[in-house]
């Protein structure tokens, strides 16, 4: 007898649907599994003929064949064991074959039966959704996980018997043996706001301040240089509280990305938070790009639309900086394997905090001692091409004891989030209709479109791109963060002010500090 | 007025040089052991020509048998025409074209290589020196005081470091004028590398010199002797900016051996790279105030009216801020030779012109900037010019 079962699996961020053919007959016996297989997946057969006898099913000596299709793509992961497992029965007959039709079946399965939790769920259940099926049996684990899509039944087994029952009974009665798992958004949208982390922790530091405001706000990659202690890494824990929560639509997103990573679990089966991911320094290049023969998402791609901290930026590797070039333009990052190319979304806002030296006080000449070259040397482990596309840099100031104690407090996150939120409502009604969500998006081809400069800031910017020596990319990203401030200021004209204050946050263009003029 | 004989003079001048040089070459003999060597024989040719015994006296073993080594190697008259070749000029102590100032010093370098020229004998020399690191305000001193210096015809000398060193010699030539660089290697090799530019210029319009044989690289532990150079050739020494603890101070000292006239910039008891100076001044430095003042203690009340120095500070910023708006103005005037950061510039602001905001300042800031009245170094800002 022959049976075909539907089931699904990920390949990078995107996921197919692969049928789980099984064929029993009589003549010799054996367990044989084809279809471009890796070992973990060969695998199966062991689990699967345990599994069914530890549930109280023999399987009687039958040549079995089991073909995964299609067959030209390799198969990973240990996912296809509960679907091989109902294929089987299907075709011996223990479940009629309607039973499991428009019916998709993941997991993986242990000794005693049990169905455990896989990878990849979200961007699985998304498939099937999109290819219409109209019911997923998933473990239990991954059931919420699943369930966040909409409009599919997503059911979530916990032993291969429990599955087994859930099969056999009528199709009208089968949620009475299994209910479907369903969740509401509410109680995930709930508790974004995170606890702890406040602006209002923060003292002084005005301008460095402001400028994690704009970035915020309009989305925009950020660098803040200062002397060690002055707090970069203090306000860039906070860049988070001041992001506006994720939209269902990006919560999905970056949950794929989480799902495929394996990164979800039963406790935090969505992600409802903006990331901030804070790699050490020693990270390898495969980490932030993403590596593997079949490549898992990086550092960078779990911090989709989050932040990615990179706190002393000079002392990352130079290879690993240098990666990070072509994510930062298109927004994701494409990794190439003899299996093809994988594409996984990057759109997250650079954070880098720095020191200006090596001893990290320039220019307080009563502090520093660095030779120019020195710093230059320092300085010139950041690439060129990296300093470029960041937009806004920031030089955060030393404290003074007077900053410490005497000055009130300052804002608090709710406020400020308050801001960049009313801003981010104004860059969504300007994208509307376009794949664009912020300023930082904005491609140059639609600058004039969305950035349109009066005759005499034009002349401001002209006369600031000679004077300042700025490459075509750092116009554009002046134009783009004067876009943001007159935002955040309500207004729909760029005007001078706005340039201006943009123009001063471009403090990494041209020669580096330390050079002689 | 010159006769036969000075021209003869000047033949064995020539010859003379040619077994200096070897002198120079010879390893193992320090600049001691030449003097040694002159007092006893007079002068390097006498020396060469010396029976191998009669040098007992004053060499060890091992320097005897160097001489002998080298004389056996050393063509006297290839290697000579190598180094003109080169377009180097080598004079030694006994030659007549020896700076006379020079001669004069306790340890006066046996040899002297020239990329250029020496300065003009009897021509006035001040040395401007300070820190290769130096803020917005020595900058802007060291173009003045030795721009001024230069229109007056003052031939400055200096290292060509960076910083202080390298500006006032790039604004003795801006203006016109003649200044030398002593270096720590070879006259033949630019150091620093980035001041390739310069280096040419100076080459041209004055020289290199250097008591380093060419071709000798650039060691920390030959830059120091070379300060006793600088302030050798010069009438005067100006520092401009100098941190308590300096070469710029080694040099000082060494000026102050030779009896040579000290001048420095006074700055602010707080800056550090002032430090040096002031404490200078605490010592007995003269207090350099302008140019003028300067010229006018060291060379006497003739250079008070010499058309070139007259002109001074008073076209400067005077005239440039009166057609800036009231806040520029106000921001201007809160900014220092100091790179300061946007936070302490708000709040100087803040303190004339209350709830002033931060886009306002950074939008003052930029067209300041875009006139040239202001500079910028990352997010410092620091006041430009007189």
């Amino acid at each position: 007898m022959y049976s075909v079962i539907t089931s699904g699996a990920v390949c990078g961020i995107d996921s197919y649907i692969v049928s789980v053919e099984v064929d029993t007959a009589q003549g010799l016996p054996g367990f044989d599994m084809v279809g471009f297989l890796s070992s973990e997946v060969k695998e199966a057969r062991e689990r699967v003929r345990v599994a069914l006898k530890n549930v109280g099913i023999s399987i009687p000596p039958l040549k079995i064949t089991v073909n995964l299709s299609p067959a030209n793509i390799r198969k990973e992961g240990s996912s296809f064991d509960f679907p091989i497992a109902m294929g089987i029965l299907v075709s011996m007959g223990y479940i009629p074959e309607e039973h499991v039709r428009n019916t998709l079946l993941i997991g993986e399965l242990g000794l005693d039966g049990e169905v455990r939790r896989v990878n990849g769920i979200l961007p699985i259940v998304m498939q099937a959704k999109k290819c219409g099926y109209q019911r997923c049996l998933v473990p239990v684990d991954n059931a919420k996980e699943g369930a966040f899509i909409k409009e599919i039944e997503v059911v979530g087994v916990d032993t291969l018997k429990k599955g087994i029952e859930y099969l056999s009974a009528p199709l009208e009665h089968c949620s009475e043996v299994i209910s479907p798992t369903s969740i509401s958004l509410e109680i995930y949208q709930n508790h974004t706001i995170d606890e702890g982390l406040d602006f209002s922790d923060i003292n002084g530091q005005e301008a460095a301040k402001r400028a994690v405001e704009i970035a915020a706000a309009g989305f925009h990659n950020i660098m803040l240089i200062g002397p060690p202690g002055s707090g970069k890494t203090m306000i860039a824990k906070r860049i988070p509280s001041i992001l506006p929560p994720l939209s269902e639509e990006e919560s999905l997103e970056v949950s794929k990305i989480y799902s495929v990573a394996g990164m979800l679990n039963a406790a935090e089966s969505i992600i409802t938070k903006r990331p901030f991911l804070n790699p050490h320094h020693t990270i390898s290049e495969y980490a932030l790009s993403g590596g593997g023969r079949i490549p898992k998402p990086g550092v960078m791609s779990l911090a989709h639309r989050g932040v990615l901290f990179l706190d002393e930026l000079p002392e990352f590797k130079r290879n690993a900086l240098e990666i990070m070039r072509q994510p930062m333009e298109d927004k994701e990052i494409h990794i190439a394997r003899s299996y093809g190319t994988f594409s996984y979304p990057a759109n997250f806002i650079l954070t880098a905090a720095l020191n200006p030296c090596p001893c990290g006080y320039y220019p307080d000449f009563s502090k520093c001692n660095c030779r120019p070259y020195e710093i230059r040397r320092y300085l010139n482990r950041i690439s060129g091409p990296i300093l470029d596309r960041i937009d806004l840099g920031v030089e955060a100031s030393r404290i003074t004891i007077t900053d410490l104690t005497k000055r009130a407090k300052g804002e608090s996150s709710m406020l400020i989030r308050s801001r960049v939120m009313e801003a981010r409502e104004r860059q969504a009604k300007r994208f509307q209709g376009t794949k664009i969500i912020s300023n930082a998006e904005i491609p140059p081809n639609r600058m004039h479109e969305y950035c349109s400069l009066g005759r005499e800031e034009q002349k401001l910017l002209e006369n600031i791109f000679l004077t300042m020596n700025l490459s075509a990319r750092a116009y554009h990203k002046i134009i783009k963060v004067a876009r943001t401030i007159a935002d955040l200021a309500h207004e729909e004209k760029i005007n001078m002010e706005h340039l201006s204050e943009a123009v001063g946050y471009r403090n990494m263009d041209g020669k580096y500090w330390g050079d002689q003029r | 007025m010159e006769n036969t004989g000075g021209i003869k003079d000047r033949m064995n001048g020539s010859r003379e040089k040619v077994y200096a040089y070897w002198l120079d070459n010879v390893k193992g003999i320090g600049r001691k052991t030449i003097i040694r060597i002159l007092e006893q024989y007079g002068n390097a040719e006498k020396f060469y020509f010396a029976e191998d015994d009669e040098r007992m006296n004053i060499l060890s073993q091992k320097q005897r048998e160097q001489v002998r080594t080298s004389r056996r190697q050393w063509n006297l008259y290839t290697e000579y025409e190598r180094l003109t070749m080169q377009k180097i000029k080598f004079y030694h102590l006994g030659d007549p074209d020896y700076p006379e100032k020079l001669r004069m010093i306790p340890d006066a370098p046996y040899a002297l290589y020239v990329k250029g020229k020496l300065p003009d004998h009897g021509g006035r020399t001040i040395a401007v020196i300070g820190a290769r690191t130096c803020t917005e305000y020595g900058r802007v001193i060291a173009g003045q005081f030795a721009g001024a210096f230069a229109d007056a015809g003052i031939q400055i000398i200096s290292g060509m470091a960076r910083g202080i060193d390298g500006i006032s010699q790039k604004a003795a030539i801006d203006h016109g004028g003649q200044t030398f660089a002593v270096l720590g290697c070879g006259c033949n090799i630019c150091y620093p590398p980035e001041s390739r530019q310069l280096y040419e210029q100076i080459c041209e319009r004055g020289g290199v010199i250097s008591e380093y044989l060419p071709d000798t690289q650039p060691m920390p532990s030959l830059f120091p002797p070379r300060n006793r150079i600088i302030s050798g050739l010069a009438d005067a020494i100006l520092v401009i900016e100098a941190k308590e603890k300096s070469g710029t101070l080694i040099t000082v000292d060494m000026a102050l051996e030779q009896g040579r006239d000290i001048f420095a910039i006074p700055g602010r008891v707080t800056d550090s790279l002032s430090s040096g100076c002031n404490r200078l001044i605490r010592q007995g430095a003269g207090m350099a105030i302008s140019p003028r003042e300067v010229l006018k203690e060291l060379y006497g009340d003739a250079f008070y009216d010499s058309e070139s120095v007259q002109q001074e500070n008073d076209s400067g910023t005077g005239i440039r801020m009166e057609h800036l708006p009231e806040i520029e103005k106000t921001i201007l005037q809160k900014t220092d030779y100091v790179p300061l950061s946007l936070e302490i510039l708000l709040d100087r602001c803040r303190s004339c012109v209350p709830g002033m905001s931060l886009q306002q300042l950074m939008t003052c800031l930029l067209s300041l900037q875009l006139k040239g009245m202001i500079g910028r170094e990352g997010s410092h800002y620091f006041k430009v010019g007189p």
